[in-house]
């Protein structure tokens, strides 16, 4: 290893174990009687993140339904359509849904050049 | 009473009385007649001056209450249908998730080196679902050398699943844990977890604190 000093990550253990708790409950959701388990396992993560205010990836959160936080995976456990030019996610738990945008041309800000400054290895 | 704005804006207040007056001893029904007299201290409010009821805009509520909850069978594990053979692949994740969480490797950190209370803080504040749990000591004897991998942490209580395919709720105050990683072993005294499984990541933790014996 190079002897240079290695700055110290905010929030790696609170990062690491959203992680934990995002394959745990993608992991008892494959299982077959266990999706209670697997949302309150997400819901343990939308309330780690929230409570630590450490954000998670757009791609993620969108995943999580906003009213019961169950995570959505298309074909299991949610229902994706295109209605009305726009995309629809169905919670199939809660029967909550949420409408995204399918503009080609909208862009989240995260895909953007300019957000990326800097990228740190642990 | 209801009386509207376009009768009485002409008058003046004392002849506006008066008209209320006559207008009430002709409509009201004669048993009621007596009890008019009683009312000339008193002042009357109309429609005009009352203030008008806003239109009460509801929005959509996004979160679900505890009820609600209950009845879409999320709150609560269901007590049957574990097994105990189906829980090693999270087991396994569980134990990599720890090696990486407490940068164990290269090397293990001792007593002697000038991190170990940030040691002990990250550990204090990693999750415990996934664990291997025994019980070494407790006021509960029937929980003694009880074994299994947490399935659940909520404020008071590991869930846990034994080898033998059941759903155990233990409680913390009164018990001491302990689960391995590797060579390493640790101990949790209950006593001093009772936190919301949310609220530890961010929960400041005092390095030194008396074990019950």
């Amino acid at each position: 290893m190079n002897q240079m000093i290695i700055k110290k990550c905010v929030g790696k253990d609170v990062f690491e174990r959203m992680n934990y708790l995002l394959q745990l409950s993608n992991l008892a959701l494959r299982q077959p009687g266990k999706d209670a388990a697997s949302s309150l396992y997400s819901h343990l993560l939308v309330n780690v993140s929230q409570k630590a205010v450490q954000r998670m990836e757009p791609e993620v959160k969108r995943s999580i339904c906003k009213r019961c936080h169950t995570l959505m995976i298309p074909g299991i456990n949610s229902q994706i359509r295109i209605r009305k030019k726009r995309l629809r996610w169905k919670c199939n738990k809660c029967s909550n849904s949420k409408l995204f945008k399918t503009d080609p041309s909208h862009k989240l800000w995260i895909d953007n050049k300019e957000a990326i400054v800097e990228t740190l290895r642990y | 009473m209801t009386l509207t704005s376009s009768d009485f804006s002409a008058t003046s207040k004392d002849s506006g009385k008066v008209y209320l007056f006559n207008l009430l001893k002709e409509n009201l029904p004669r048993r009621t007649q007596s009890e008019l007299n009683t009312l000339t201290d008193s002042t009357f409010v109309f429609t005009t001056n009352a203030r008008k009821k806003g239109k009460v805009v509801r929005t959509k509520k996004q979160f679900l209450t505890r009820k609600e909850r209950k009845k879409l069978n999320i709150l609560k594990l269901p007590k049957q249908d574990w097994k105990y053979d189906e829980l090693c692949e999270m087991r396994e994740l569980w134990k990599q998730y720890m090696r990486n969480n407490l940068n164990l490797y290269p090397k293990i950190p001792t007593w002697e080196d000038p991190n170990w209370t940030n040691f002990n803080i990250t550990l204090a504040k990693s999750e415990f679902i996934g664990a291997e749990l025994t019980v070494i000591r407790s006021k509960n004897v029937n929980q003694v050398g009880m074994r299994g991998t947490v399935v659940l942490e909520t404020k008071a209580t590991f869930q846990i699943v034994t080898p033998k395919n059941e759903l155990k709720i233990l409680v913390k105050k009164p018990s001491v844990f302990t689960f391995t990683l590797d060579d390493m072993k640790f101990t949790i005294f209950g006593k001093y977890a009772i936190i919301r499984p949310s609220e530890r990541s961010i929960k400041k933790i005092k390095t030194l604190l008396l074990p019950d014996l």
